[in-house]
């Protein structure tokens, strides 16, 4: 049970972060020329690869007790983030994520910056590379994260890796397939689950790490996700009726 | 001497908006409720209740906010 879980809010995570680097290095490449773009991508690729290597066996030797209140805390922060922001959007006072929007921003920038002095780089092309790279890395380095402590906490970093590896290429291969910014992808709404597994499962670890015992050990789990979901769509119901009876605008409706 | 610290000024901003993002309000709640689990976790066996109502209060808190201040 708790396997499918942790392959779910992975493969949930990896695919909206795939969706938002690949955005940025479609626009880039299909701008400038994909020759800078990918290098930027295989080299952030490299460099979060490494990240996963050194932490993951790292992590796996810490005591599992401690390892599950730290990484519990961090989840958890993540995933209230996550929801945090899910939260604001479902009910309207956040503008949903338009990867249509971000892929025509990100084209007009990379059809109007000039490049300084490509003969410095080898003959490619500084601005594409470098943007592809920090879209990669960053996008990815919260991917890795959530990859690596579920993995070490559920003793399962195989399966988590597989679930990233997985989202990675569907997005990679629909991307090629479309040629342009997957806006059709329910971003909003898988962000909107992320956060809650992501939440759920940081409760349930950090609270364990902490020296308390749930009622059921890991079958609380089924518990604790619908709870989480339903202080959050509760939370989404009264920020709308507060956004409706203040006279603001209707919410956008979650996609 | 003053380009490592201010690498060292980079990586710790860039630790705190990765990990803190947008509120503290989110990580303060979280670090409190580990705290009263902890302590709670010593005499009662209820201790797992804490984390749960800690984080919705500081989520109601961190929304209250952001919609004051604009959605943000």
């Amino acid at each position: 049970m708790t396997g499918w879980f942790l392959f779910a809010a992975a493969f949930l995570a990896c695919t909206v972060e795939a969706v938002e680097a690949t955005t940025v290095v479609m626009a880039v490449g299909l701008t400038r020329g994909w020759h800078s773009a990918l290098r930027g991508t295989l080299a952030a690729i490299g460099v979060l690869a490494v990240i996963v290597a050194a932490l993951g066996p790292a992590l796996t030797a810490i005591p599992i007790g401690a390892l599950r209140v730290v990484v519990g805390a961090l989840l958890l922060v993540f995933g209230l983030g996550w929801l945090r922001k899910a939260i604001l959007r479902a009910s309207g006072h956040k503008a949903f994520h338009d990867e249509a929007e971000i892929f025509a921003k990100q084209r007009a920038a990379a059809e109007s910056a000039t490049t300084r002095d490509p003969g410095r780089f080898h003959g490619g092309d500084p601005y594409s590379f470098t943007l592809a790279f920090k879209a990669v890395l960053l996008e990815g380095l919260e991917v890795a994260f959530i990859v690596i402590t579920f993995g070490a906490n559920a003793n399962a970093i195989p399966l988590a890796a597989l679930a990233a590896v997985i989202a990675i290429a569907v997005t990679v291969a629909v991307a090629v397939s479309v040629r342009g910014p997957l806006s059709r992808v329910p971003e909003n709404t898988i962000k909107f689950v992320v956060g809650m597994l992501l939440t759920s499962f940081g409760t349930f670890w950090a609270a364990e790490g902490a020296g308390a015992h749930w009622p059921g050990a890991d079958a609380s789990l089924l518990f604790i996700v619908p709870f989480v979901a339903a202080v959050s769509l509760l939370m989404v119901a009264q920020l709308r009726y507060r956004r409706s009876s203040s006279g603001g605008a209707a919410p956008a409706v979650l996609r | 001497m003053r380009r490592g610290l201010s690498a060292l000024r980079s990586l710790g901003s860039f630790l705190w908006r990765f990990i803190v993002g947008d509120d503290l309000t989110l990580a303060a709640g979280v670090l409190l409720g580990i705290v009263g689990v902890v302590v709670a976790a010593r005499s009662s066996a209820a201790a797992w209740g804490i984390l749960p109502v800690v984080w919705v209060v500081a989520l109601f808190l961190s929304l209250r906010k952001a919609v004051r201040r604009g959605g943000a």
